[in-house]
């Protein structure tokens, strides 16, 4: 009876690791065709507008050739996942720690919404500050420790190499 | 005597000091788990721009093997490869640490990686000329093929399915359309936008691709601490006999395969290690801590990364992501690789050439005594190093061009970089299709602008689809593919 549950439930795993692996070959595929059409249409775009410019034609017609080529490529392609199961394995082992860079990506994207804001100063402490704690999981005053001195060592590096960082609400260095 | 004109510029305070850096930065970046030499070269650039053109470029060349030695010090020690080339040298070189040889190990690593680059550097300085003056003779017709050979020859060897290879190369070459085309004047993929009309900088995208992309790829994976005393360096007479064996082989192997575009470091490691295995009497020995097994890597590694500068310097095509921010470096400055490199811009190439050499000679002495420092940097908890290599990847973007835009860049491909590779898409097509995709495209609507015909013409045009067609037949064949990429 016991063996039977650990294979139903073996069974089960494999068919949702199945369904992600399928998910996730869907998203690829639906974004290849989606820049495929983009490229066609706005290589027609190029081919029809009305200009004076010379070689419009082959500018427009290189992007819907590549478009066209990637179109094909990817329906071939899915074909050939559809009937093959390969990645199975992979994307149920991957699946568990899949939240982490998404989480940092996030963060990341945040930070750089800040960067010209609050500048770079603020919103780099602001950042490792929330990433230390949210990924290290470290105690305040370590953070604390970390951050600033990076936050402020650092802009003073870049300034020091005539980097021109964004200075937002903090005209420092 | 060009070479000792460039000998002699390296050697100068101001020079040896470029290389010096490049040497240290290169290693200090190397050894950080998850960053490959692709990723270093990449995060580094713009903090090197404002260096002198010859002073950018040795610094650029001289991180690229200062990253790949940096790689392979904390394979051995603390099986944490910075990269998949040193993913075999981690097989044998962490079984010695394991076994109380870390030592011998690591100067067996770093003796083939001398070996190796100085055997390369001799090879550029002789063969590097005679590819330019071939390429003199090229035209479109004979620049499109080369631009199709190279596309096919890194698709085929870049992933575990050609065609996904294939679909990458061609959405790199859709993304290195967006912007001004440059024969018509007109923009494309723009949707109206302006900031789009400036097109993607190669710069933004390489570290996007290759250092933000593998910070999120590393979250997952945690570094080990050392325990391991370092002890005794000098490998014994037997093991240093069969080491400087198989560097030779090596060398041999690599310095051939090197030439071809999509040949990165990392598969001349793995066919070399895989030669040097078939070959043995005691194949069991590989893995469980075989000498042979590091010095074949590590001479694959630097004798596949120095006669990879052959084509890039004399055809001014880029075999691999490094090779094409090294032309990013070139182009930056209004030089560009290709024929007449050698003589336009002679005391600049000599002088980069020389510099392997010097470079060389400085990383040998660098990294033994520095053994320690290294290993203590590679392990520093990833939470910590993460954010810091994040920031410096963002301010190497905004600096490129000193705009926010550049910054979305290179975020937007750091998530791409990051969802290839948990999907299983190759990386180096991209970047690749996004260096070649525009020579391609100038060519073809040359070519078509006189006549298609034009090609019937061209027998060189069609030696190259040949030998792209025999590639991708023998990569079928040997079955060399996987997770190869740099």
């Amino acid at each position: 009876m016991q063996e039977r549950v650990t294979k139903l439930s073996a069974v089960e795993n494999s068919q949702s690791a199945y369904s992600a692996t399928f998910l996730a070959s869907f998203v690829d595929m639906a974004l290849l065709l989606l820049i495929g059409f983009i490229g066609i249409s706005d290589g027609l775009r190029v081919i029809l507008t009305k200009t004076d410019a010379v070689g419009s034609a082959s500018a427009g017609g290189w992007i819907v050739f590549l478009g066209a080529l990637l179109i094909a490529g990817t329906i071939k392609l899915s074909i050939k996942e559809m009937r093959s199961e390969r990645d199975t394995i992979a994307a149920s082992e991957s699946d568990n720690e899949f939240w982490l860079p998404i989480i940092a990506l996030a963060m990341l994207l945040i930070y750089i919404a800040l960067i010209e804001p609050l500048g770079y100063t603020l919103a780099t402490a602001l950042f490792m500050t929330v990433y230390l704690r949210v990924f290290g999981k470290y105690g305040v005053l370590t953070i604390v420790a970390i951050s600033l001195p990076f936050a402020f060592g650092s802009s003073w590096l870049w300034a020091a190499l005539d980097m021109m960082l964004p200075q937002g609400i903090m005209s420092w260095p | 005597m060009d070479f000792l004109n460039g000998l002699m510029t390296v050697l100068t305070p101001e020079y040896l000091a470029y290389s010096f850096i490049g040497c240290l930065l290169g290693t200090l970046v190397g050894v950080l788990p998850g960053v490959g030499a692709a990723s270093a070269v990449a995060i580094l650039f713009p903090f090197v721009t404002f260096l002198p053109p010859a002073g950018m470029i040795i610094t650029m060349a001289a991180i690229y093997y200062g990253a790949q030695y940096g790689g392979s010090t904390t394979a051995i020690l603390v099986n944490v490869p910075g990269e998949v080339s040193s993913m075999v040298t981690a097989m044998d070189g962490y079984e010695m640490t394991k076994q109380g040889k870390p030592g011998p190990a690591l100067a067996m690593a770093a003796i083939a990686s001398f070996l190796a680059g100085i055997v390369g550097a001799i090879m550029v300085v002789l063969v590097g000329p005679s590819v330019a003056r071939l390429a003199l003779l090229f035209g479109p017709a004979e620049y499109l093929g080369l631009g199709l050979f190279s596309l096919t020859a890194i698709a085929a060897l870049a992933g575990s399915s050609l065609l996904r290879a294939v679909l990458v190369t061609l959405f790199g070459m859709i993304m290195a359309s967006v912007g001004f085309d440059d024969s018509s004047g007109l923009p494309r993929l723009t949707f109206g936008t302006t900031s789009l009309l400036q097109g993607f900088d190669l710069v933004p995208v390489m570290i996007g691709l290759f250092g933000i992309g593998e910070v999120l790829a590393s979250l997952r994976e945690q570094s080990s601490p050392i325990t391991t005393k370092i002890g005794k360096l000098m490998p014994s007479r037997n093991e240093m006999r069969a080491g400087l064996g198989a560097t030779g082989r090596a060398t041999g192997i690599c310095l051939i395969l090197g030439l071809l575009p999509g040949m990165m470091p990392s598969i001349g490691s793995f066919i070399s290690y895989s030669i040097e295995r078939y070959r043995s009497l005691t194949p069991q020995r590989f893995g469980k801590g075989a000498i042979e097994g590091v010095a074949s890597a590590e001479a694959a590694n630097n004798a596949t990364a120095m006669a990879n500068l052959i084509p890039l310097l004399g055809l001014g095509i880029p075999t691999g992501p490094t090779m094409a921010l090294m032309l990013a470096a070139f182009t930056m400055y209004g030089i560009v690789p290709g024929p007449l490199l050698f003589t336009q811009q002679a005391p600049l190439v000599w002088a980069l050439i020389a510099s392997f050499f010097v470079g060389n000679v400085i990383l040998l002495i660098l990294n033994l005594p520095l053994v320690g420092l290294w290993v203590r940097l590679a392990t520093i908890p990833y939470p910590i190093l993460a954010p810091i290599i994040l920031i410096i990847c963002l301010v190497g973007a905004y600096s490129t061009r000193n705009t926010m835009f550049d910054v979305w860049t290179c975020a937007l491909f750091g998530m791409l970089g990051w969802l290839m590779r948990v999907r299983g898409w190759p990386l180096a097509p991209l970047v690749l299709a996004f260096v070649l995709g525009p020579m391609i495209e100038r060519a073809a609507r040359q070519v078509l602008a006189v006549s298609p015909e034009l090609l019937l013409h061209r027998p060189a045009f069609w030696f190259f689809i040949v030998l792209g067609g025999l590639i991708v037949w023998l990569s079928y064949r040997f079955t060399i593919r996987g997770e190869l990429t740099d």
